[in-house]
């Protein structure tokens, strides 16, 4: 966990005990509070920003040397600090903080040794010719460590390394609902637990049985099974060893609850076929609220399987299609329905409705922009139908 | 009378020497629905026929199926199929895959 982070990393640690104030935020160390002369002459404070190379709840050695600081610091009146100041800049950076100057202090060696000497050198460097104004200025506040990781339980260094984390923010803009916690609903889950959104509501009476562990990520242990868990408890305390933002609602969405989807960014509905479905796509057009639906079909054909999976999106004012391609009758009923499904498809099912939310959040390019789409196994085909693009 | 099909025909149609399917009306038109070979006499092919065939006795009439196709004669020659949709198959070749998509 990220406040084990600060105690088991030795350089952060001894920035806490001088009293700095450390904040972790976004994959990044701030020490806030820095004092620096303004082009005036007046002493004024300002936050320094730097990456966080972190390896599980250690640091590693920083990496670049440069750091951003959130003014632009002063040597004297009208003197910027042109020694560090690599160049002026204008631009946001974590934590809706704008930062003003990237600095530069490359020392002897090529490379800071740890977070401690990177940091202490930039603050020392910037907060001098404030000192020497007013001796009382410093960024030594004994303030308390502030660790905002936003729903993960440690770091997203992924993000961090791959420079996507802006990116990953635009994921991060409203609870996400999963309705169903089966096969395809456990793997939208299995994805969606790894992106920044604030919370996910899970929605799901059913309890979690062996044929379930067969279709659903990871492996269940047996002593989990005897156990006889609700599928959404089963997969709330597994995700939540990641995301804090797991909230299990271990009831079926039907028309009585259906109004506690409002307020959702967004829906996943990957419950089979049923009247109640169409009661929960309405209630979601209704409230504007963008969603997908899923499905899968599978039949023995011959001695092989053949079947297909089908990712259908509700986007705001884009519904004429949603009556050509989504079906409320329960199959359950008919001769029909055997109700085979195999993990795999379950899973590309999932994935493919994850890839369109992401798009549709504005992660991935979209050059299509279709509302629905299918995988048909059998001619290894992949369609999209009602693009917008 | 609809007999299993083999689903691996070489990429695009066979050799038709008369010319490409839909120009002789008096000839069959065969295509493959869920894996069975299916005959007709006009080339266009609607949702609504694609799932009678793979389902003469549809399990509801309110179910609706999710269609897609490949290799049609159309364009493009392959995508999904909707109700009160039809497309235009080749003379030999055209597969149409038919499935309800309710289960999760």
């Amino acid at each position: 966990m990220s406040s084990q982070l600060v105690s088991r990393s030795h350089d952060l640690q001894r920035l806490v005990d001088e009293g700095y104030g450390v904040r972790i935020q976004g994959g990044h160390l701030l020490l806030e509070h820095i004092p620096y002369l303004e082009s005036d002459g007046t002493v004024a404070h300002g936050v320094l920003i730097s990456e966080l190379n972190v390896s599980g709840d250690e640091t590693q050695p920083p990496s670049p040397h440069t750091a951003h600081f959130t003014g632009i610091p002063h040597e004297g009146p009208g003197r910027e600090m042109d020694l560090i100041i690599h160049s002026v800049v204008d631009q946001e950076m974590v934590g809706g903080l704008r930062v003003r100057t990237y600095l530069s202090s490359k020392p002897p060696s090529g490379q800071y040794s740890d977070y401690y000497a990177k940091m202490t050198q930039y603050a020392k460097v910037i907060s001098a010719p404030a000192r020497a104004v007013d001796e009382t200025a410093t960024a030594r506040t004994h303030a308390p460590v502030i660790v905002d990781e936003g729903p993960f339980r440690y770091i997203d260094s992924a993000s961090g390394r791959a420079g996507t984390a802006a990116l990953a923010d635009r994921l991060a803009g409203g609870p996400v609902a999963i309705i169903g916690l089966g096969g395809t609903g456990s793997y939208i889950l299995d994805q969606v637990a790894k992106t920044p959104v604030p919370q996910i509501h899970l929605w799901d009476a059913d309890v979690f049985h062996a044929h379930n562990a067969f279709r659903a990520p990871g492996a269940a242990s047996l002593e989990q099974l005897n156990a006889a868990p609700r599928k959404v408890d089963y997969l709330a305390e597994i995700y939540a060893r990641m995301h804090r933002g797991l909230i299990p609602h271990p009831v079926y969405v039907d028309a009585a609850n259906v109004a506690e989807l409002t307020g959702m960014s967004f829906v996943f509905i990957a419950m089979d076929a049923s009247p109640v479905k169409q009661v929960i796509i309405h209630a979601l057009q209704s409230a504007q609220t963008p969603f997908i639906d899923v499905g899968v079909g599978l039949a023995v054909r011959g001695d092989r399987l053949a079947g297909m999976a089908r990712v259908t999106s509700g986007f705001p004012g884009r519904h004429e299609h949603l009556e050509k391609a989504i079906t409320y009758v329960d199959e359950g009923e008919n001769e029909y329905d055997r109700n085979i499904q195999v993990a795999e498809l379950n899973m590309l099912n999932a994935a493919l409705a994850v890839i369109r939310w992401k798009k549709y959040a504005g992660f991935y390019a979209d050059g299509v922009g279709e509302a629905h789409s299918t995988y048909t196994v059998a001619g290894n085909m992949l369609t999209s139908s009602f693009g917008q693009s | 009378m609809a007999t299993t099909a083999d689903e691996h025909h070489p990429g695009g149609a066979p050799a038709h020497p008369a010319g490409p399917g839909g120009e002789h009306p008096g000839h069959e038109f065969t295509f493959i629905v869920n894996g069975q070979e299916q005959h007709v006499r006009e080339p266009r092919v609607s949702f609504e026929g694609v799932v009678r065939f793979a389902f003469p006795q549809p399990p509801s009439p309110q179910t609706v199926f999710t269609v897609s196709y490949r290799d049609a004669q159309s364009h493009p020659s392959q995508g999904d199929l909707f109700p009160g949709e039809a497309v235009t198959i080749k003379q030999q070749g055209t597969v149409f895959d038919v499935f309800p998509t309710g289960k999760s």
